[in-house]
């Protein structure tokens, strides 16, 4: 009669090696966290205050005019992330700077149906000693060029101001 | 019946493992250690150097300020503190069509900014001049900048070594 015995139960032990290797993998997570920014991240989102942005468009055509419309929200397509929603803007015949026959140069406005657009988004972001992130992750700073799309526009921006939102009591 | 003992035999995979954690173990001394943590490099000391900006727009050109810590807008590298700020305007330089001759004037609107920053630096094995343990800085490189109140484009003009730790 063959004796019914039940197998011990193994028990699971780890050796240095696993040890060692739990704390390769434990490390590399951190590593990566930190690399990617996560804690900063993170702590930055936590700090988003309303900002508002003012920005210069270049020589686009006239048309495109009807389609800056009030209220509408701007992504900026290249730092992936909402950039605001359009505040105020003003169109003006688009600057040209132009030689003479005396080689100075001076400034003119096209007359061939092109303008640029200034304007103001209320956005958020961070303000932080090294500058403004944009929704918390994103520097920009005047000078940054920001690619905004809305729904119906596609433009290169430059970003010329940024404060703060004074909160309205 | 007697119970053996399984004997755990050290394999090829284990080996491998091993020289895992050993090279992972290596690469973090090596990073760790080449960013000076601890002690200091004998050969590291202190520059002045020069950044030109071409043709700033008007709105922006005194966004700069003395104090202002400059980042290496693409890699994020610290690369000192502005020490001095000077601005002028910009220059264009056009052709006179009634005699050919070239005419120097001013871009309209438009200014150029003059950065002098201090930093830490270190020698590579080649040579080079080494900012914040990866940014190699020389004259004539493009540097891509920001400051917490601008970002730009500008060229490295002049440096020189001006203490040495």
């Amino acid at each position: 009669m063959a004796e019914n015995t039940k197998p011990a139960a193994k028990k699971l032990r780890l050796n240095i090696i696993d040890f060692l290797v739990i704390i390769v993998i434990l490390g590399a997570v951190v590593g990566i966290a930190l690399r990617m920014g996560v804690v900063e991240r993170v702590t930055n989102q936590s700090n988003v205050e309303a900002a508002r942005i003012s920005f210069l468009i270049q020589d686009v055509q006239e048309a495109s005019a009807d389609y800056f419309r009030i209220d509408d929200v701007f992504t900026a397509k290249n730092l992936e992330c909402e950039f605001g929603k359009l505040e105020s803007r003003q169109f003006m015949p688009a600057e040209a700077f132009i030689a003479n026959i005396n080689g100075e140069l001076i400034k003119t406005h096209s007359s061939n149906n092109r303008i640029d657009v200034r304007g103001t988004v209320i956005g958020s972001g961070t303000f932080t000693d090294e500058g403004f992130l944009l929704a918390g992750i994103n520097f920009i700073a005047p000078g940054s060029t920001v690619r905004l799309q809305s729904s119906e526009l596609d433009v290169l921006a430059t970003v010329t101001a940024i404060e703060k939102v004074e909160k309205s009591s | 019946m007697g119970n053996t003992k399984q004997k755990r035999r050290f394999n090829v995979v284990d080996a491998l493992i091993i020289l895992l954690i050993l090279a992972v173990i290596a690469a973090a001394a090596v990073f760790v250690l080449s960013k000076g943590v601890g002690g200091r490099k004998s050969n590291t000391f202190e520059i002045e150097y020069v950044v030109e900006l071409r043709t700033v727009r008007d709105e922006f050109a005194d966004n700069i300020k003395v104090g202002d810590r400059l980042v290496d807008s693409a890699a994020k590298y610290q690369l000192g503190e502005v020490i001095a700020v000077s601005t002028s305007p910009a220059t264009f330089t056009g052709t006179d069509l009634v005699n050919g001759a070239l005419v120097y004037c001013n871009y309209p609107e438009h200014s150029d900014i003059s950065l002098t920053v201090k930093a830490s630096a270190e020698t590579d094995s080649d040579g080079m001049y080494i900012i914040d343990s990866g940014y190699r800085i020389s004259v004539g490189s493009t540097m891509y900048i920001r400051t917490p109140d601008f970002v730009g484009t500008g060229y490295c003009t002049r440096f020189k070594k001006t203490e040495v730790r």
